[in-house]
């Protein structure tokens, strides 16, 4: 595992149109802005919901204070520099900001995680069945995540759903080590690997 | 190699392909953290449109930000937040107060319990700002806690500095305020075993 699975797609890249759009939503044109909403948008909410350990509600509260953020900064965005990276740097940033400014932890019940992953927690040794498992595993993997400390989750959310590579989530992060992201990232890979059962092992995609 | 290590060495992209294949935990923990890898890699190509109220929420709300002035972007310089302001107004703070404390006559800085009048105007006149007020003492180089008003460097908040200024001039303007403020403690230390405020025979 090296950079994110889109860190080598377009995370580090402009291309000239979305280089022209960032010029002019810099300027103030809201039209540009809006596109950049609607190309960046997706990705950044799957960040955040990820960061919030799935709460919809709260993610799209952050996701839209990301972008108001996002607006009021543009015209500090330094054009010699590449515009995704930026975006995202400030966006992830702005959603950690506020989370950690929240001070609250995600309450999660287990009720709930048992409705969200659709599956019967094991209890005495009791396993899902297999079909079950197949079905669910991705859920399983998603519950798993929400269970993470907050770091794991955020970094893991920088890196898969953001997209980011380990040099940008360090300039996200203040300047963490890019060592200490690695660690923290498979530290994080290894406890959802502990968390899966094992019989979900094969299924996941 | 205990499966500890296996894991560690797994961990590290180094796998055992002789222990995995006869420790059946080990080999079940190596499946669990491909799957594990290939779910991440799907859950990222899982986002979704914006819902369309929450996009439209965005706009009406950077629509009204559009609606008023935007905040001027600096013409020159970048700012500098979180731990870099940190680290800047403690390094400008380290410098003020041992430059200061360095201005000072040593009879005046080691006699004086408490800031007087006068020596606070001596502060002040020293100051390229009139409005700088350094807290006593600074016999012991304290800079921690060090409150200077009317420096903007020095005020809460993020920090402009030039932009062509380079990280490397930061770390130098750091290590030579602790170089500043180390000599201070140092002369502050030899200034009080020999207290010059009382007249020699």
């Amino acid at each position: 595992m090296d950079a994110g699975p889109d860190a080598g797609s377009d995370a580090g890249k402009d291309d000239d149109p979305l280089r022209a759009l960032a010029l002019r939503a810099a300027a103030g044109d809201h039209a540009a802005f809006a596109a950049i909403v609607d190309r960046f948008g997706g990705r950044v909410r799957a960040a955040a919901l990820r960061m919030t350990a799935g709460r919809t509600d709260r993610t799209d509260d952050l996701v839209q204070e990301a972008f108001v953020h996002l607006w009021t900064a543009l015209p500090r965005w330094d054009p010699s520099r590449p515009f995704t990276p930026w975006l995202l740097q400030v966006a992830m940033n702005r959603c950690r900001n506020v989370l950690r400014g929240e001070r609250r932890r995600p309450a999660t019940s287990l009720d709930a995680l048992a409705e969200e992953a659709d599956f019967e927690p094991r209890a005495g040794g009791e396993r899902p069945d297999a079909a079950a498992a197949r079905r669910d595993a991705a859920s399983v993997l998603r519950a798993a995540r929400d269970r993470l400390p907050e770091t794991h989750r955020t970094i893991l959310a920088m890196h898969y759903e953001a997209g980011m590579s380990h040099e940008q989530i360090s300039a996200a992060l203040g300047g963490m080590p890019i060592g200490t992201i690695k660690a923290k990232l498979h530290r994080a890979r290894a406890a959802l690997a502990a968390e899966l059962p094992d019989e979900l092992g094969e299924d996941l995609p | 190699m205990n499966c500890a290590d296996f894991r560690k060495r797994l961990l590290d992209g180094r796998t055992d392909a002789d222990h995995a294949a006869a420790c059946a935990p080990c080999r079940r923990f190596a499946a669990k953290l491909a799957a594990v890898d290939a779910g991440l890699a799907a859950s990222s190509r899982d986002s979704a449109p914006l819902p369309p109220a929450l996009r439209a929420g965005i706009l009406a709300a950077t629509s009204r930000e559009s609606a008023a002035p935007r905040p001027a972007a600096p013409a020159r310089g970048r700012v500098l937040d979180g731990r870099a302001a940190f680290a800047f107004r403690g390094a400008v703070a380290a410098a003020v107060a041992a430059a200061a404390w360095l201005a000072l006559p040593e009879d005046l800085a080691l006699a004086l319990p408490a800031p007087a009048p006068e020596l606070r105007e001596r502060f002040v006149s020293a100051a390229p700002q009139a409005s700088i007020e350094v807290p006593w003492p600074l016999t012991r180089a304290a800079v921690d806690g060090v409150a200077i008003r009317g420096v903007p460097a020095l005020s809460a908040g993020p920090v402009t500095v030039p932009g062509d200024l380079p990280e490397a001039a930061l770390g130098v303007c750091a290590a030579a305020a602790l170089a500043a403020a180390a000599a201070g403690a140092a002369l502050a230390r030899r200034s009080r075993r020999t207290p010059r405020t009382e007249a020699r025979p």
